[in-house]
C-alpha cells in the first residue's frame, strides 16, 4: 500500500542539495535539481554504498576522442563507493541504463513536500 | 572477527622507490615502529605488514630481524614496482630473513612506474590512471614468473607468498600457461623439478580485491571453480579505498563452505592463527 510521507518544506531543500529521510525504516534521498524534486533509495544497486551521500553535479559527456564536454550539472549523483555515476532524474546508472536505483516520486504541496511510497 | 591485517598503502610501498637507500632503510624502520605503537598494540586483533627498503637488501634483512619477533608481525610486504623481478638473487637476503622469521611476503601492485621503478607496462606509459589500473596484473605475474622459473621456492622452502589485490580471474589461466611454457622449456631452469602450478599450490595465496565482474555474476564463481582450490583465495577489503569490495556482497554468490575458506579459513592456515 503506498501512502505519503511529508519531507518537509520545499524552501528547506535548496535546488542542488538533498535531504536523506526514513520511510518504513528505509532511508530515502530527496534531491532538489534545479527546481525539480527527485527521491531514490540510499543504497547504490552495485554493493550496496549509502549512494545518496555521494557528490552531486555534472559529468563528462561522451564526446568525440581527446574532447571534453561538461555537461549534465545537478543531476548526476556520484557514489561514494566505486564512483558509478547515477542520473538522479531517473534513477538508472549512465554507463549502464540497466543498473538502477529504486525512485519515488515527489509531490509539492501548500508549500511542503511529500513523498508518495 | 578475529583478525584484521594492516597492509600500508602508496607512500609506504613507495619507501623501496626511492633513491636513496639510506633514507629508504630508514624511513621504513621508522614505519614499522609507527605501525607498532599505533596499531598493533591498540588491539591485539590486529596485524601489521612490515616494510624492509629493497635498495638495500642486507640493511632490509637486518630489519626484518629486528621488527620480525613482534608477534603481531606476520608479513613483509612489497610493491609490484620494482626494478627487476622479485624472483632475481639480488633479493635473497630479504627472502632468507622472511623464512628466517617465519614471515609471508606480501606483494602488492601500485606502484610501477613511481620514482625508481620500472615502467608500468611494457609497452610503456600510460597516458591515463584508468589504462594503469587495468594493467596492474601485468607486473604481478612478472614476479610470479620469476619466483617459480628463478628457483625461489627450491632455494627457499619454506618462503610463502601472498600476492595482494591484483585481481582473480587471471590466475588460472596463468598457471595454465606457465605449466604449458615448463613442459617445453623446463631445459633452462632444470632447478624446477616441478610442475609450476606445485610451487603456486604450496608456496604463493592470492587476496579477492578487485573481484571481477562479468555480466553473469556465476562466471565468477565458474573462473574461481578452475583454480586448482579455492584454498589459494583469501579475501581482502581494500578498505578504505575507493576501489574496495563489501563482504557483505562481492561473495555471495559462492557456496557457504567456499564463503567460509576465502573469508577466513584460507587465512587462518596460511598464517598459522
Ligand atoms: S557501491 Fe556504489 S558504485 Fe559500488
Amino acid at each position: 500500500m503506498t501512502s505519503e510521507w511529508e519531507v518537509g518544506r520545499v524552501e528547506d531543500l535548496k535546488p542542488g542539495t538533498r535531504r536523506i529521510i526514513n520511510v518504513k525504516g528505509r532511508q530515502v534521498g530527496v534531491f532538489n535539481v534545479a527546481g525539480r524534486f527527485y527521491a531514490l533509495r540510499n543504497i547504490c544497486p552495485h554493493q550496496g554504498a549509502p549512494l545518496c551521500e555521494g557528490e552531486i553535479g555534472s559529468t563528462l559527456l561522451p564526446s568525440r576522442p581527446g574532447e571534453y564536454v561538461v555537461g549534465r550539472e545537478g543531476e548526476v549523483l556520484r557514489c561514494p563507493w566505486h564512483q558509478w555515476e547515477f542520473d538522479i532524474t531517473s534513477g538508472r546508472c549512465l554507463v549502464d541504463s540497466r543498473v538502477r536505483v529504486k525512485t519515488f516520486e515527489v509531490v509539492v504541496r501548500d508549500g511542503h513536500l511529500f513523498l508518495i511510497a | 572477527m578475529s583478525h584484521a591485517i594492516l597492509i600500508g598503502e602508496s607512500s609506504q610501498l613507495n619507501i623501496s622507490n626511492m633513491v636513496n637507500a639510506d633514507a629508504a632503510t630508514a624511513l621504513a624502520s621508522a614505519y614499522n615502529d609507527w605501525l607498532v605503537t599505533t596499531w598493533l598494540s591498540f588491539d591485539s586483533r590486529l596485524l601489521g605488514s612490515a616494510f624492509a627498503a629493497t635498495q638495500d637488501p642486507i640493511a632490509a634483512a637486518r630489519e626484518i630481524d629486528r621488527i620480525g619477533s613482534h608477534p603481531q608481525i606476520i608479513q613483509i610486504a612489497l610493491g609490484s614496482g620494482a626494478r627487476m623481478p622479485y624472483g632475481q638473487r639480488f633479493f635473497y637476503p630479504i627472502f632468507e630473513a622472511a623464512e628466517r622469521n617465519n614471515l609471508a611476503i606480501a606483494i602488492h601492485p601500485f606502484t610501477e612506474g613511481s620514482l625508481i621503478a620500472n615502467p608500468p607496462t611494457a609497452a610503456g606509459y600510460p597516458s591515463h590512471y584508468i589504462e594503469y589500473h587495468t594493467c596492474i596484473t601485468g607486473s604481478i605475474q612478472a614476479h610470479l614468473a620469476s619466483l617459480v622459473f628463478e628457483g625461489v621456492f627450491e632455494r627457499f622452502p619454506r618462503l610463502r607468498v601472498v600476492i595482494v589485490e591484483a585481481g582473480v580471474a587471471w590466475i588460472a589461466p596463468f598457471v595454465w600457461r606457465m605449466d604449458r611454457e615448463w613442459k617445453s622449456l623446463r631445459i633452462e631452469v632444470p632447478w624446477v623439478k616441478r610442475r609450476p602450478s606445485e610451487y603456486v599450490n604450496e608456496h604463493v595465496r592470492f587476496t579477492t580485491q578487485p573481484l571481477d565482474e562479468p555480466d553473469n555474476p556465476d562466471h565468477l564463481v565458474q573462473i574461481i571453480g578452475m583454480l586448482s582450490s579455492p584454498e589459494l583465495l583469501m579475501f581482502s577489503s581494500d578498505y578504505p579505498h575507493w576501489d574496495f569490495d563489501n563482504p557483505e556482497r562481492v561473495l555471495e554468490r559462492f557456496p557457504d563452505d567456499v564463503q567460509d575458506q576465502i573469508f577466513f579459513e584460507n587465512a587462518q592456515r596460511f598464517y598459522q592463527l
